[in-house]
């Protein structure tokens, strides 16, 4: 952000999510993150006071990993809500008036190899499972959803609506 | 190797390597479509995973990714890429056809472009495995049209589950009459590297390199 904003002015801000990374908007702000292929884009809104948050997941799980990792909570599906959460609590805003969308987890590459080595490598797949699951857990409704498939997609989610539009490089655009 | 700081002498190392790899997959391509291949010098990087994507660039282009697991003593990642709109010209070179003739990407020509990463990712091991003394054997080919970010997160994503660093060696292949380019990317993992830098070290006589 360049400059800071005085409320009154008209200002559109688009506001980019990087790879493992999240981040907040309000009212005529939109937030935009690029190449979901197998991560999903997870995105919380409250339409009272049209506050949105969305991250950008890379993996299911912060505890499955092998080795200790010096990185940004909104890589890990888990971690992601977790800190999602506490930043609206602290807004005043409670978990009971976010909405969920989550777009992406896409298997763009399918590659044969022994499952029981290496694990399974559609992390697509995992990624929004673990979503779903923390939004289950957490008890926040998922209103809207594009995931899977083999398309990468790149995502804008308004915070004056809460509407995601979701672009692909081939596939066209719909909003959800 | 978990800090973002490559010495100098392991840096020059890495991109001699990929000089050597794609020197001989840009060979491999020159003759397969019948024209000059330029290449341009291996870049070499070494970020945490997440900062990948915005120092790789070139967010919502569309290319032909091409993508390849290495296995035996240097488990690596390859990808290629090639833009969309090369792709008609490039399957027409691979298949002695005049360019223009292709007007549509029909099975065949997804399947001459995967055979394409396997040719390039072959030639690419092929001289590194043999200047290192190693064993590398590329899995077959995955492709897929899409956005470069898309198909790079991919795989970043999977080489994050066990990497906290992406070390890449990234080359352009060029060919300039037609003004077809490619993009070359091996990613060695975690264990790889290691592998890669004591191999090094007997290749080049060096004992011990310091840390600076």
């Amino acid at each position: 952000m360049l400059f800071k904003k005085r409320p009154g002015w008209l200002t559109l801000e688009r506001i980019k999510v990087g790879m493992a990374d999240w981040k907040l908007a309000q009212n005529q702000d939109t937030l935009v993150t690029f190449g979901l292929g197998s991560c999903v884009g997870l995105g919380l809104l409250d339409e009272k006071t049209k506050s949105a948050a969305m991250a950008h997941i890379m993996l299911p799980d912060s505890k499955q990993l092998r080795f200790r990792q010096e990185t940004s909570p909104a890589k890990f599906a888990d971690t992601a809500i977790m800190i999602m959460l506490k930043t609206f609590e602290k807004m005043g805003i409670s978990k009971q008036r976010l909405k969920a969308k989550i777009v992406g987890g896409a298997n763009m590459f399918i590659i044969a190899r022994s499952t029981a080595t290496r694990g399974n490598f559609n992390v697509g797949q995992r990624n929004v499972a673990a979503v779903k699951e923390q939004l289950e857990q957490t008890g926040i409704p998922l209103v809207g959803e594009d995931t899977g498939g083999s398309v990468g997609r790149s995502v804008e989610f308004f915070a004056k609506n809460g509407i995601m539009r979701v672009r692909t490089a081939l596939a066209g655009e719909r909003d959800i | 190797m978990n800090s973002s700081h490559l010495n100098d002498f392991y840096r020059d190392a890495f991109q001699e390597l990929g000089n050597i790899g794609s020197g001989n997959a840009a060979t491999a391509l020159s003759q397969l479509v019948g024209r000059t291949i330029d290449m341009s010098v291996p870049e070499v990087l070494l970020i945490p995973i997440e900062q990948v994507p915005d120092i790789v660039g070139d967010m919502e282009k569309t290319v032909a990714g091409i993508y390849l697991e290495v296995y035996g003593d240097v488990p690596s990642k390859i990808l290629v890429t090639f833009p969309h709109e090369n792709l008609l010209s490039l399957t027409d070179l691979m298949m002695n056809q005049p360019i223009g003739t292709g007007s549509m990407l029909d099975e065949i020509k997804l399947s001459a472009l995967k055979e394409l990463g396997t040719i390039l990712s072959g030639a690419y091991l092929n001289a590194m495995s043999k200047f290192l003394d190693l064993r590398m054997i590329p899995s077959v080919p995955a492709l897929a049209i899409d956005s470069f970010t898309a198909v790079l997160n991919t795989i970043l994503a999977e080489l994050s589950q066990e990497n906290q660093c992406a070390l890449l060696l990234r080359t352009e292949i060029m060919e300039t009459e037609n003004k077809i380019s490619g993009s070359f990317f091996l990613i060695p993992e975690k264990d790889a590297l290691e592998t890669i830098i004591s191999a090094i070290q007997k290749a080049s006589g060096v004992v011990n390199v310091g840390e600076n």
